[in-house]
C-alpha cells in the first residue's frame, strides 16, 4: 500500500518536473556505511560540474539538479559513490571506508581533524573495532601492540590492576612518563594509586572501551606541543561515539569469559617444614617454621599451594547503547556493566558507567554540546607484594608438606601451623581481612561551537573530571601479624576534582588556488582540587566491624592532605599550504602554572614542522613517479619541538612533621622528607623527528617509518636521595637529562587483491627506544624509588646514570679493581648496593602483528606481540629461594667454592655449604642471581567472528547479529624462568624509573576465552 | 570587527586568570612549613631533636666504644670495630645532618625574619652543639654548605677541617652569647617550648659559656698557633659557665606510652634493646673508683647499675657476648639512673663543667685549684643522683683522705669525669685525648674479638668514625679518604699535636 503510494507520488512529481523540465532540490543525509555515523562535510557534486555543497553537521545536505543529472558524493577516507538521481527527491546514502585511501584523517591535538598528509609528525589511530578486538576490558590494555612506538606493561592478574603506557620511553627520572589522556577535548586524570599493598587501577581504564568511536596517539612533544605541560610523553586522544542524524538504533554487545591462571612457578617438594639452626656440622633442622628447609618429606603427602589457591574466574561485560538524531540534534546514550571476578576467589573488579552525548544545532551555525559519563567501580582485592598478609608471600610460608586449606580451627579462629607464626593463611586473609577500593566518577563537557564570518570557528569547552575514592585495608581480628593482632585498618577518603576551560578561535581560508592558511588561537585554564583524608587504626574493639570508628581514639592516627593547581595556557598554531602537497607548521605556548615560583611561573615554548607530498609535488611539475605496480604515495616530513613541564604541586616549600621516629620530638620539626624548593624552574624537553609515509602497489603496502630524539634536561627532580650533608634524606631540585632515541614502523599490508573475497590484511608495528640517563645532578650516579624496593630489598628499580632510565639497583657481590668478585674469610663476597649500568627493563624493541582474515561472513583476527631485550627482575624467585621453596635449593647442602678471588687477588680456594643461611643471606640476596632476559613472544588474542547474513537477521528484526569467540593470552614463548616476564607488581602507580619488569609476589597474569555477542535493532 | 571583539574577551579571560593570586595555591594547607611557623613554635623541636635524634645516635654506638655497655652477642660491631663500623652504616652523620642541624637553622632564618634575636642565638647554640658532637666523631664535616634555611639545597657540599669547624662553634657561641643580651619580642618560652630553661636567657649564655668551656678543654693537645691550649681561657669560660645542677642542660623524659617520652636507654625507650649490659670495665671501675689497695665501692654503683638476676654487679666483658652464659649473671643495662623510662639525658652538667676546672687548673699547675674543683665535681655528681648526704660526706672523706691536693692526678679527674658523663658522647672525647690510658683509666683494655684487621696492635685504638656509606655514595669527590683502615685509625684534629 505504501509503495504504491509512493509510485503514484513519485509519478506524479516525474510528471510536474517533466513538464516544468527544470531543476528541483534533492535532500538527504550522508552516512558511513557499517556504523552509520552521520558524515558532515561530504563534497556533493553534480557530476562533470564544480557544482554542488557540502553535507552540514549532521550530514544532512539539499541540492538543486537539472534532470538526468548525476550527483557524486566524496569525502576524504571514503570511497566516492555516484546516483543517478532519477526521479528521487530525497537520496540518502550511506559511503563506505576507503581504507585504501590516502586521504587519512586523524584527530590531532585539541581534537582538530587533520589529513594525515598534512601533519609534520607521527600520529597513529585505531578505531572501535580494534581497540575491542581481543576483548580487553581496559582501554589501555586494549593498545597494547597497536600502535607502533607505544609499551604497554600489565602489572599482574589481579582484576582491574594497572597497566602502565609509555610512548617512546620515558623523559622523567622522578615525574610520570605516561602520557596525557584527552577524552573528547578535556584532559581526564589517569593516577593510579599506589600497588605497594594491593593492585591498583589506572583512572583511564574507567573509560568503557565500548563508548570509544577512537582514538588517536600523539606520539612525541611535536604532536601534542599544543597541549603544553603535560605533552612531554605525547598524548592518547580519546572520541567517543555521537548519535547519528536521521537513524535511531539501539545496540547491544555482551561477552562472557573464563580465566585461569597463566601458570605459577616451579617449586621443590622433596624437602618439609623446618629451619636450619646453627652452622657447619652442629645444624639441626627446627621444624617449627615457616621456612621449606626440613627433612626430606619422603612418602608422606605433598601439596602444592600456591597452585591450590588460584580458580577460575568469570567476567561478564555487558553493554547497550542508543543513538540517534534528527537533523538538529543527535543523542547517544549507553549503559556498560563489567563484572570481573578474579582467579583468588572472591576478589573482583565491578565496573559500571553511563554516558549520554548529545548536540544539538540550536542556531545556525551555534552548536551546543553535552556530554556526561558516570562510572562507578568497586574493586575487591588480596594484598600482595612484600605487604604483610600478602597472599602470594604467605603461601609461600607453607612448606609442601603443608596444605594451606587446613587454616582454622573447631571455633573457627585462624590455625597455627607451627608456634610462632606470625604471618596470616592467605585464605583466612581472603575471608577476613578485605580490601576494597570504591570509585564514583563523573566525567562531564559542555562545549559551544560558534561558526562565523564564514572562515572563523570559535569553539569553547569546559570539562571536569570529578571523583572521590574509598579505600579501605583491612586486617582482620584475629590476625598473627605481629601487632595487629585485634585488626588493623588503613583507610583514606579522597576527592579529586579537575576542572578545564578551552577557548579556541579558528581561521581556515584558501587564500589563493594554490595557497591555504589555518591559524588558531587558544586558552585553557586548567584547575585541580585533591583533598584527602587518611586514617589509619589499631585494634578493633568490637570484631567484625571494620570501621575506623571501631578504634579506640588513642589508636587512630588521621591526616589530611590538600593539593591545588591551575595553569592557564595561551598558545596559538600557524599553517601554511601549497598546493594542498606542501605543509609548514608553527606553533607557540605559553603558561603559567602554580606550582612554580611566581617569577619562573611564566614560560614559553615553540615547534616547528613541515610536511611535503612528494608524489603529488613531482606530479603537479609533470613528473609522475607513481604507478600502479610501484610506488603510490610518498610523502616526507620533519618536525622539531620544544615543550615545558611545571613542577609537581607542593614542591616549593619544606613542610613540618611531629613524632618524625620514636627519638624525635613531638613537637614540629624538620622531616628530612617533605622538602621543597624556593627556586624551581620549568623543565624543558628538545624533541626532533623525521618520518616518511610510503605507499606501494595502489596502497596495498603501506608503510610509515619514524626516526625519533628527544632530549629533556634540568629535570625537576622530586625525592631524589642525596647525601645526608644536604640537610636532608630527599631533595627537589633541577638537574639532570634524559635522551630517547627510536625508530617506529608501521608496515600495513592487503596480503591478497581488493577484488577478492578472502581479505587479509596483516599490520606490522614495530617501535625501538632507548632511554638513557646522561646526566644527574651532583656526584649520584643513580636515582631510584623506594616504593620499588623488592622482597627483602635486594633491588629495586633506578634511573642509572650513562645507563637506562628503566634500570636497576640491587645487591652485588664487591669487586676488585680488575672486576673480579672479592670473597672473604668465610668464603662469601661482600653484598653492597651498587648500580646495574648493563640492565634495561624496557624492551629494546617491540613488534605488534595483528592479523584479520576474513571470508565473506567469518573473520578471524590475532595479534602476535614480540617483546625484546628487555631483563626482568625475579624477586619472586628470591623470595621461593629464601623460603628453600625454589628447586635451586634441591642441592642444599652441597659444598661450592665460590669463583673469585680473596683480597690479595688469588683464586678462591675457600668452601662453602650451601645450607639455608647461604641460600638465605646470600644467593637470594645476591641481585645478580634474578635478573634474567624477560623477552617474549605472546599471542594476544585470537578472534573467531561471524556476521550473521542479512537474509536471516532481516527475518529476527535485527539489523546486525555478529557471535565470537576470543581467546587470550594462548602462549606465551620465552625463556623467563617465571611465570610471566610481562609484569610490573608495583603497578603504574610507581612514577619515573618504575617497576615494569619487576616480579615481585604479584598475582601471576592470567589466559581466558570469552564468547561474545553483538547485536543491532 | 568582530574579530576584535573576541580578541578583547580572550584577553579578559587570560588576564583575569593569570592575577597574582590566582595562582597562589601551592602552599601546603594542612601541615605548617619552614617559613610559616613562627619561631617560638620551632624551639622545642630544635631541643629535643638536638638530645633525642643526634645525640642519641651519638651515644648508641659508643656504648661499647667508651666500654660502658655490652651486647649480649658475641664481636658487636660497635663493641670490636668491625662491620657496620668499616661499612660506614653508623648513622649519627644522617641523624646530626637530616634530623638535628636543620631546625637550628630554620631558627637562626627566623629569628632574623621575626628579629628575635633570642631565637637566633638558641639556633646557634644548638648548632655549635651539634657541629662539635659531629665533628668529635668524625673529624672534617660540613659546616658552611649544608642546610641553612636561605641558601638553594647543595646536594654536593665540601667538607671543612675540624680547625675550621672548631673555628666556627666558638664564632656561633659568642655571637649567641651578645644576641641573647639584646631585646626580643617574643620570649624562648612564649609557646613553651624552652624545654631546657623555660626562657631564661641567663641561663642559655651559661650552657653557651659551658659548651665553648668544653671545646677550649679538647684542645690539650694544641701547644701553639691559633688554637693552643689556653687553660686561662677554659678557667674564665668555666666562670661563666652553668654553675648548679639546677641548670645542667638535660632532655626531660616523662615515662609516659609514648615512645619518645621515654629515655632511649630505657625499657620503654627507643634504643632499650642497645643496652643489654653494663660493662666489666665500668662495673668494676665502680667497685674500686679510687683505684685503692682495699676497694671502696662508689656509692653511685647501685643507683646506676642494676642488680644481676642471680645476684650482685657484674659486667659483661665487652666484646665478649654472653658467649653461653646465662644473662642472668650480669647487671642489665636498662633501669638504672641513667636508663629508666624517666632519666634525662645530659648535654652538659654542672660536675663536668667542674672537671674541666679541674683539669684546666691541674695542667696550669695549680694542683689546689683542681682538687677543690675536682671535689666539687664529684660531690655535684652525687647530688645529681640523689645519694644519701650521708654517703656523700663519707665519700668526699674518702677523696680528701686519698686524692687531696697533693696526689691528685689526671687519672682521678678524668675517671671521675667518666663516672659523672654516662652516656654522654664527650667520654669518647676524653678517653682518645688521654690516649685510651689504662694509667688514666684504671682496668681499661681493648675489647674481646677487636677487629685485627685493622687494629693489629696492642695499642691500637678506635680514633674516628667512617663516614656514612650514603655521603660516600653522593659525595664521594668532597669527602676525605674514606678507607676503613685510615679512617677508623687515624686520630683527629685535636689529638694531634700542631
Amino acid at each position: 500500500m505504501r509503495n504504491k503510494i509512493t509510485i503514484l507520488v513519485f509519478m506524479a512529481l516525474f510528471q510536474i518536473t517533466a513538464m516544468l523540465a527544470q531543476e528541483r532540490s534533492v535532500t538527504g543525509t550522508v552516512t558511513t556505511s557499517g556504523d552509520e555515523m552521520t558524515l558532515p562535510g561530504v563534497n556533493v557534486l553534480l557530476k562533470g560540474t564544480a557544482q554542488g555543497t557540502v553535507t552540514d553537521m549532521d550530514g544532512n545536505y539539499s541540492i538543486s539538479v537539472p534532470e538526468n543529472a548525476t550527483v557524486v558524493f566524496s569525502s576524504i577516507g571514503f570511497t566516492s559513490k555516484e546516483v543517478v538521481v532519477g526521479n528521487q527527491t530525497q537520496i540518502n546514502i550511506s559511503l563506505e571506508e576507503d581504507l585504501e585511501s590516502l586521504e587519512e584523517v586523524v584527530v590531532t591535538a585539541l581534537g582538530i581533524r587533520r589529513e594525515k598528509k598534512e601533519l609534520s609528525y607521527a600520529v597513529q589511530s585505531i578505531k572501535s573495532e580494534e581497540l575491542l578486538e581481543g576483548n580487553s576490558t581496559s582501554m589501555v590494555n586494549g593498545l597494547q601492540g597497536k600502535i607502533s612506538g607505544v609499551t604497554v606493561v600489565n602489572s599482574g592478574g589481579a582484576p582491574g590492576s594497572s597497566a602502565i603506557i609509555l610512548i617512546r620511553g620515558g623523559s622523567s627520572i622522578t615525574g610520570n612518563n605516561q602520557p596525557l589522556f584527552i577524552v573528547d577535548g578535556i584532559p581526564i586524570d589517569n593516577s593510579t594509586s599506589s600497588s605497594l599493598e594491593v593492585a591498583s587501577t589506572n583512572r583511564a581504564s574507567d573509560i568503557n572501551p565500548a563508548d570509544i568511536e577512537s582514538i588517536s596517539v600523539l606520539k612525541g612533544p611535536s604532536a601534542a606541543a599544543l597541549y603544553g605541560i603535560q605533552a612531554a610523553e605525547g598524548a592518547v586522544i580519546i572520541t567517543t561515539k555521537k548519535g547519528k542524524a536521521g537513524t535511531s538504533l539501539v545496540s547491544y554487545s555482551g561477552s562472557w569469559s573464563m580465566d585461569k591462571i597463566l601458570g605459577t612457578p616451579k617449586l621443590q617438594n622433596l624437602y618439609g617444614q623446618g629451619k636450619q639452626v646453627g652452622t657447619g656440622t652442629e645444624i639441626v633442622i627446627d621444624p617449627e617454621s615457616e621456612l621449606s628447609w626440613g627433612n626430606p618429606i619422603g612418602s608422606a603427602q605433598v601439596f602444592n599451594n600456591i597452585e591450590d589457591f588460584y580458580s577460575t574466574a568469570i567476567t561478564q561485560n555487558h553493554n547497550v547503547n542508543y543513538s540517534g538524531g534528527s537533523e538538529k540534534s543527535n543523542v547517544y546514550f549507553s549503559i556498560g556493566d563489567l563484572s570481573q571476578d578474579g582467579i583468588i576467589e572472591g576478589t573482583n573488579y565491578e565496573k559500571t558507567s553511563f554516558k549520554v552525548n548529545a548536540n544539538s544545532n540550536f542556531k545556525e551555525n551555534l552548536t551546543l554540546g553535552i556530554s556526561a559519563n558516570y562510572i562507578t567501580t568497586k574493586t575487591n582485592s588480596t594484598k600482595q607484594g612484600n605487604a604483610s598478609g600478602s597472599s602470594f608471600g604467605s603461601l609461600l610460608a607453607y612448606p609442601p608438606n603443608i596444605d594451606a586449606r587446613d587454616y582454622f580451627n573447631p571455633d573457627n579462629s585462624q590455625k597455627r601451623f607451627f608456634l610462632d607464626q606470625q604471618f596470616d593463611n592467605p585464605y583466612w586473609s581472603k575471608a577476613n581481612s578485605p580490601n576494597t577500593d570504591e570509585i564514583n566518577r563523573l566525567l562531564g563537557v559542555i562545549s559551544l561551537n560558534y561558526k562565523f564570518l564564514n572562515d572563523f570557528n570559535l569553539s569553547y569547552k569546559i570539562g571536569i573530571d570529578h571523583y572521590t575514592q574509598f579505600n579501605k585495608k583491612i586486617t582482620g581480628d584475629g590476625s598473627f601479624i605481629e601487632n595487629r593482632e585485634d585488626g588493623y585498618i588503613s583507610q583514606f577518603e579522597s576527592d579529586h576534582n579537575l576542572l578545564n576551560s578551552n577557548l579556541l578561535l579558528t581561521y581556515q581560508k584558501n587564500i589563493t588556488e594554490e595557497f591555504s592558511i589555518d591559524a588558531l588561537l587558544g586558552n585553557t585554564v586548567e584547575e585541580l582540587d585533591v583533598r584527602t583524608t587518611y586514617a589509619t587504626g589499631v585494634g578493633f574493639q568490637a570484631p567484625g566491624i571494620y570501621s575506623i570508628g571501631n578504634v579506640l581514639i588513642e589508636n587512630q592516627n588521621i591526616s589530611e592532605l590538600i593539593t591545588r593547581k591551575r595553569t592557564v595556557g595561551l598558545f596559538g598554531q600557524l599553517k601554511l599550504g601549497w598546493q594542498n602537497s606542501l605543509f609548514l607548521t608553527a606553533t607557540g605556548r605559553n603558561d603559567w602554572s602554580s606550582t612554580l615560583p611566581a617569577d619562573k611561573r611564566s614560560f614559553f615554548y615553540p615547534s616547528v614542522g613541515m610536511s611535503a607530498v612528494i608524489t603529488d609535488l613531482l606530479k603537479k611539475s609533470g613528473n609522475d613517479i607513481t604507478s600502479p605496480n610501484g610506488l603510490t604515495y610518498l610523502q616526507l616530513r620533519s618536525s622539531w619541538a620544544k615543550v615545558g613541564k611545571d613542577a609537581p604541586i607542593g614542591a616549593l616549600e619544606s613542610s613540618l612533621g611531629t613524632n618524625i621516629n620514636g627519638l624525635a620530638s613531638s613537637a614540629y620539626t624538620w622531616n628530612g622528607v617533605n622538602v621543597g624548593n624556593p627556586n624551581l624552574e620549568p623543565e624543558f624537553t628538545n624533541s626532533y623527528e623525521v618520518g616518511m609515509d610510503l605507499r606501494f602497489f595502489q596502497n596495498r603496502i603501506g608503510l610509515d617509518l619514524t626516526y625519533y630524539t628527544s632530549k629533556s634536561e634540568n629535570q625537576i627532580l622530586r625525592d631524589i636521595r642525596v647525601p645526608p650533608t644536604t640537610g636532608t634524606f630527599y631533595a627537589t631540585l633541577n638537574g639532570g637529562s634524559i635522551t630517547n632515541k627510536g625508530v617506529e614502523a608501521l608496515l600495513r599490508v592487503k596480503v591478497l587483491p581488493a577484488a577478492s573475497n578472502l581479505k587479509w590484511d596483516v599490520d606490522l608495528n614495530f617501535g625501538m627506544n632507548d632511554s638513557r640517563v646522561n646526566s644527574l645532578p651532583g656526584f649520584l650516579n643513580e636515582v631510584y624509588l623506594s616504593d620499588s624496593w623488592t622482597f627483602r630489598n635486594s633491588a629495586a628499580g633506578a634511573a642509572i646514570l650513562d645507563g637506562s632510565l628503566f634500570g636497576l639497583r640491587g645487591k652485588r657481590p664487591q669487586r676488585n679493581d680488575q672486576g673480579e668478585v672479592i670473597i672473604n674469610s668465610n668464603g662469601l663476597p661482600t653484598l653492597a648496593d651498587a648500580i646495574f649500568d648493563d640492565v634495561n627493563r624496557l624492551p629494546e624493541w617491540t613488534l605488534g602483528i595483528t592479523n584479520a582474515v576474513s571470508y565473506h561472513n567469518f573473520r578471524l583476527s590475532f595479534l602476535l606481540d614480540l617483546v625484546q631485550g628487555n631483563e626482568v627482575y625475579n624477586a619472586t624467585e628470591s623470595a621461593l629461594v629464601y623460603y628453600g621453596l625454589s628447586p635451586k635449593t634441591l642441592d642444599r647442602n652441597e659444598a661450592v667454592v665460590l669463583p673469585g678471588v680473596d683480597s690479595n687477588g688469588n683464586a678462591n680456594a675457600i668452601s662453602v655449604e650451601r645450607n639455608q643461611k647461604f641460600y638465605q643471606d646470600y644467593y637470594s640476596q645476591n641481585a645478580e642471581n634474578f635478573i634474567e632476559d624477560g623477552s617474549f613472544t605472546k599471542l594476544r588474542y585470537v578472534t573467531l567472528s561471524y556476521q550473521f547474513p542479512n537474509k536471516i537477521i532481516d527475518n529476527i528484526a535485527l539489523s546486525s547479529l555478529e557471535l565470537y569467540a576470543t581467546g587470550r593470552n594462548l602462549f606465551t614463548i620465552t625463556n623467563y624462568s617465571g611465570v610471566d616476564p610481562e609484569v610490573n607488581t608495583f603497578g603504574a602507580g610507581i612514577a619515573g624509573a618504575g617497576s615494569m619488569s619487576i616480579d615481585n609476589l604479584g598475582t601471576p597474569n592470567v589466559q581466558g576465552f570469552d564468547l561474545g555477542l553483538k547485536i543491532r535493532f | 570587527m568582530k574579530v576584535y571583539k573576541y580578541l578583547v574577551l580572550i584577553s579578559i579571560v587570560i588576564a583575569t586568570s593569570c592575577s597574582k593570586d590566582y595562582f597562589d595555591v601551592n602552599g601546603s594547607e594542612t601541615r605548617p612549613t619552614t617559613t610559616s611557623l613562627a619561631p617560638q613554635f620551632r624551639i622545642q623541636g630544635a631541643i629535643e631533636n638536638t638530645t633525642g635524634t643526634a645525640q642519641y645516635r651519638g651515644s648508641r654506638e659508643l656504648l661499647g666504644v667508651t666500654q660502658y655497655g655490652s651486647k649480649n652477642s658475641t664481636d658487636y660491631y660497635s663493641e670490636t670495630w668491625s662491620s657496620s663500623f668499616t661499612t660506614g652504616s653508623y648513622f649519627l652523620w644522617q641523624n646530626a645532618y637530616v634530623y638535628a642541624l636543620p631546625n637550628t637553622a630554620d631558627l637562626i632564618v627566623l629569628g632574623a625574619r621575626y628579629n628575635t634575636p633570642n631565637y637566633t642565638a638558641v639556633g646557634k647554640i644548638l648548632r655549635a652543639y651539634i657541629f662539635g658532637m659531629t665533628t668529635d666523631q668524625y673529624g672534617d664535616i660540613v659546616t658552611n654548605d649544608t642546610y641553612d634555611g636561605e641558601s638553594s639545597m647543595n646536594i654536593t657540599p665540601k667538607f671543612v677541617t675540624q680547625k675550621e669547624v672548631y673555628q666556627t662553634i666558638f664564632e656561633l657561641l659568642d655571637q649567641a652569647i651578645g644576641e641573647l643580651d639584646e631585646p626580643s619580642p617574643i620570649g624562648l618560652n612564649e609557646e613553651e617550648g624552652d624545654v631546657l630553661y623555660g626562657g631564661n636567657q641567663e641561663n642559655w649564655k651559661k650552657f653557651a659559656y659551658s659548651i665553648k668551656a668544653r671545646y677550649l678543654n679538647h684542645l690539650t693537645k694544641k701547644t701553639s698557633g691559633e688554637f693552643a691550649y689556653d687553660p686561662d681561657a677554659v678557667l674564665q669560660a668555666c666562670a661563666l659557665a652553668i654553675s648548679s645542677n639546677a641548670l645542667n642542660a638535660q632532655q626531660n623524659f616523662g615515662g609516659g606510652a609514648a615512645e619518645n617520652d621515654n629515655q632511649p636507654f630505657s625499657a620503654n625507650g627507643y634504643g632499650s634493646s642497645r643496652f643489654n649490659y653494663f660493662s666489666s670495665f665500668f662495673v668494676e671501675l665502680l667497685k674500686n673508683p679510687l683505684n685503692l689497695g682495699t676497694a671502696v665501692e662508689d656509692p653511685r654503683m647501685k643507683l646506676i647499675v642494676p642488680e644481676a638476676v642471680n645476684g650482685g654487679y657484674h659486667g659483661l666483658p665487652t666484646g665478649r657476648g654472653l658467649s653461653g652464659d646465662s644473662g642472668d649473671e650480669y647487671s642489665l643495662g636498662n633501669g638504672g639512673f641513667y636508663t629508666s623510662p624517666t632519666s634525662p639525658t645530659y648535654m652538659i652538667t654542672f660536675s663536668e663543667i667542674k672537671f674541666i676546672e679541674a683539669e684546666a687548673r691541674f695542667r696550669k699547675g695549680d694542683p689546689g685549684g683542681a682538687y677543690t674543683a675536682f671535689r666539687e665535681g664529684v660531690q655535684e655528681d652525687l647530688e645529681k643522683l640523689g645519694v644519701d648526704s650521708g654517703e656523700i660526706a663519707s665519700y668526699l672523706e674518702l677523696i680528701d683522705e686519698e686524692v687531696g691536693a697533693s696526689t691528685i692526678s689526671l687519672s682521678h679527674i678524668m675517671t671521675q669525669k667518666y663516672i659523672a658523663n654516662v652516656l654522654n658522647p664527650e667520654t669518647w672525647v676524653d678517653m682518645r685525648r688521654m690516649d685510651y690510658s689504662s694509667i688514666i683509666y684504671p682496668g681499661l683494655e681493648r675489647p674481646e674479638n677487636v677487629n685485627l684487621d685493622i687494629f693489629p696492635g696492642e695499642n691500637d685504638w678506635i680514633q674516628a668514625m667512617m663516614y656514612e656509606y650514603n655521603e660516600e655514595d653522593r659525595n664521594y669527590v668532597n669527602m676525605p679518604d674514606n678507607n676503613p683502615s685510615i679512617r677508623l685509625t687515624t686520630p683527629v684534629w685535636w689529638n694531634q699535636p700542631e
